[in-house]
């Protein structure tokens, strides 16, 4: 599957090559702002309107689901 | 436009009907569960991987927030689509690494949707009024090197019930600059009808998560997601006409987030793309970048913009009336061929002894024009909508 | 479903945990300056039970780490146990801001703001906290600052401190 070699490969850059980041250089990742999902609330309500507004959902994790959207 | 009321609603349309026997169902679900564990292993090294968030530690502190969205569709139709949507969230320690994460929502959706070929956030295509509930739970526990978590996920409504359970975990490197993360999870829908109360489906959807996330330098993170899910069961929608549509589904999904820190501009980069595909040949791209600038001390602005796109499910119907009804088909918008963008700004402004308030400003737009590679379409209205959101929230 | 859930904790036990900064060998030395600008260098301390902590103005943890070993110092009044704080932030400010909002009266505060010493003690974790004994040896060590560390780290320390007579 397409999608499946391109994750292989994706998740094989990603492991090598990036400069080994030591604890006390994290400053910058620690910062509220720098997390993925800063805002739970306000994922879980877009993930949820796009899921009822489009034919297309997932990526972002497992158990999202059951928005009954048909 | 002219609205084309419920003559047609619940009208009986004869389908070709698919008696599938127990063992057969029973057969069919051991099938799936043997690809899913096939598409598992085939991942080399990996045993696991998870959800979004990269923590591998359990919350220092108890943290709650309100938040309340206010969506409505504009101008195509008389009785516009209005949802409004608070969500109470938390997320605290518990004894011995042990997190828990959950929230709680209560949707109260009215106003019409009056033509037949548009639908409602809800299983329910009424839309006149309707509410749903919805919750979300999870436990997580936290090792010197790995965690793992198990909780569920429920959505309810007056025609519609899910109840899912969802078990992950996560492992990181000892630097913490690699994160593996896995995750499954199993849905039961149960749908009915409102206006037809000897209607009775359900549908059984499993799905998996692997996950990378990496520290590429000082400023910069990456995360890479691939989900699939295989469903089966029920997928059409009770309300509508000529609406007969696969009893399975496979999808996949590759999402890839990246987050960039400028310390010139002490703001940070969000950008997500993912690609989407399915057994119902429905192929979409979203990009969805996000700017975080904070301002002096307590203010946060953040611009963001999201493009997507998608092509039509292979039985989405053009043409209405359609010529042959033994078929499957759907004149379901949500699975036409159509493009949308939302632009969005948000503000956050953080307060003394840990509460923050937000607020933020959404406009989205979908057409079929704004597919890519450009579409049109006789039976798709397109639509725009805005919403508008408040929180606050409160670290402890 | 059986056989993902046994596949998956499988696959967590084969992955391996590195210790860092090996138990029962020399602390690596280092000399530092503290905010008065005087030395703090680890050989001035031998035949003192040290407790060696690894902070930074934006650790979490270290916001409830650094007062607790203030209390504790003040609880443990002997001279022969003493607490060190490392601090790591690239930039002085943010550690000083820190320092002015916290009490901390108790502890000697050094800094490294390379990141040198961390280095030489292999820290993984922030914070990182290490127990030095009075031959300069590691005798424990603490990846991150949990509610479970405080109770153990206090039992270490009187245990060394009560090797050299002291309760």
């Amino acid at each position: 599957m397409k999608i499946l070699r391109l994750f292989v490969i994706l998740f094989a850059l990603s492991l090598c090559s990036c400069a080994e980041v030591k604890p006390w250089q994290k400053e910058n990742l620690a910062r509220g702002h720098m997390a993925f999902d800063p805002d739970q609330a306000e994922a879980r309500y877009v993930r949820h309107l796009y899921t009822s507004k489009e034919g297309s959902s997932g990526g972002y994790g497992v158990g999202g689901g059951g928005c009954g959207c048909n | 436009m002219e609205q084309q009321h419920t003559p047609l609603r619940g009208t009986n349309v004869r389908r070709p009907k698919l008696r599938v026997s127990r063992q057969q169902k029973k057969k069919r679900r051991r099938d799936r569960l043997k690809a899913l564990l096939a598409a598992a292993l085939a991942i080399p090294g990996i045993g696991l991987a998870t959800s979004t968030a990269s923590a591998q530690s359990v919350a220092e502190a108890p943290e709650i927030r309100f938040f309340y969205a206010d969506y409505q569709e504009g101008r195509r139709y008389d009785d516009r689509m209005r949802v409004k949507e608070p969500i109470v969230w938390m997320r605290t320690p518990l004894v011995d690494e042990v997190e828990f994460e959950g929230s709680f929502t209560v949707d109260s959706i009215s106003g019409a949707s009056p033509l037949f070929l548009n639908t409602l956030t809800g299983a329910s295509g009424l839309g006149v009024e309707d509410v749903r509930h919805a919750g979300d739970f999870k436990f997580t526990k936290y090792f010197e090197n790995f965690s793992v978590g198990a909780g569920g996920v429920f959505s309810s409504e007056d025609d519609y019930l899910s109840r899912g359970a969802v078990l992950d975990a996560r492992v990181w490197t000892p630097d913490k600059n690699t994160t593996f993360a896995f995750g499954v999870s199993v849905h039961d829908d149960d749908i009915t009808s409102s206006i037809a109360p000897d209607f009775r489906e359900s549908r059984t959807t499993y799905d998996v998560l692997w996950g990378v996330t990496q520290v590429i330098n000082p400023v910069s993170i990456i995360q890479t997601n691939i989900t699939f899910s295989t469903g089966d069961g029920y997928f059409a929608d009770p309300y509508k006409a000529f609406d007969n549509r696969p009893r399975s589904r496979e999808q996949w999904a590759l999402l890839n987030r990246y987050n960039l820190y400028l310390p010139s501009l002490d703001s940070s980069l969000h950008a997500d793309y993912r690609i989407y595909r399915d057994t119902w040949s429905i192929t979409s791209h979203m990009l969805e970048v996000a700017w975080y600038k904070p301002l002096g001390t307590s203010w946060l602005i953040r611009p963001s913009i999201r493009y997507y796109t998608q092509s039509a499910a292979y039985f989405f119907e053009d043409v209405y009336p359609p010529d042959d009804i033994n078929r499957f088909m759907t004149f379901e918008q949500r699975l036409s061929g159509f493009g949308s963008v939302t632009l969005g700004l948000k503000v956050v402004r953080e307060l003394p002894h840990g509460f923050s308030i937000d607020c933020s400003a959404n406009y989205l737009q979908q057409k079929p024009e704004y597919k890519l590679g450009g579409g049109e379409s006789s039976v798709i209205v397109p639509f725009d909508a805005t919403f508008f959101t408040v929180g606050m929230s409160k670290k402890f | 479903m059986r056989v993902i859930i046994i596949l998956l904790l499988t696959s967590l036990v084969s992955f391996s945990i590195a210790v860092a900064g090996e138990k029962n060998a020399a602390a690596p030395l280092f000399s530092l300056v503290s905010s008065s600008g005087k030395s703090v260098a680890l050989s001035d301390y031998r035949g003192k039970v040290v407790y060696l902590d690894f902070w930074a103005s934006w650790c979490g943890p270290c916001k409830e780490s650094l007062p607790w070993m203030n209390e504790v110092k003040r609880e443990i009044k002997s001279d022969l146990f003493q607490i060190i704080a490392v601090n790591l932030d690239s930039e002085r400010d943010s550690a000083e801001r820190f320092l002015k909002e916290h009490d901390v009266g108790a502890l000697t505060v050094a800094f490294d703001p390379s990141g040198g010493t961390a280095e030489s003690y292999k820290v993984a974790a922030m914070p990182s906290s290490y127990i030095i004994d009075t031959h300069g040896n590691i005798v424990a060590s603490h990846r991150g600052f949990h509610e479970s560390s405080k109770q153990e780290i206090v039992k270490e320390v009187k245990a060394l401190l009560a090797e050299q007579g002291i309760k």
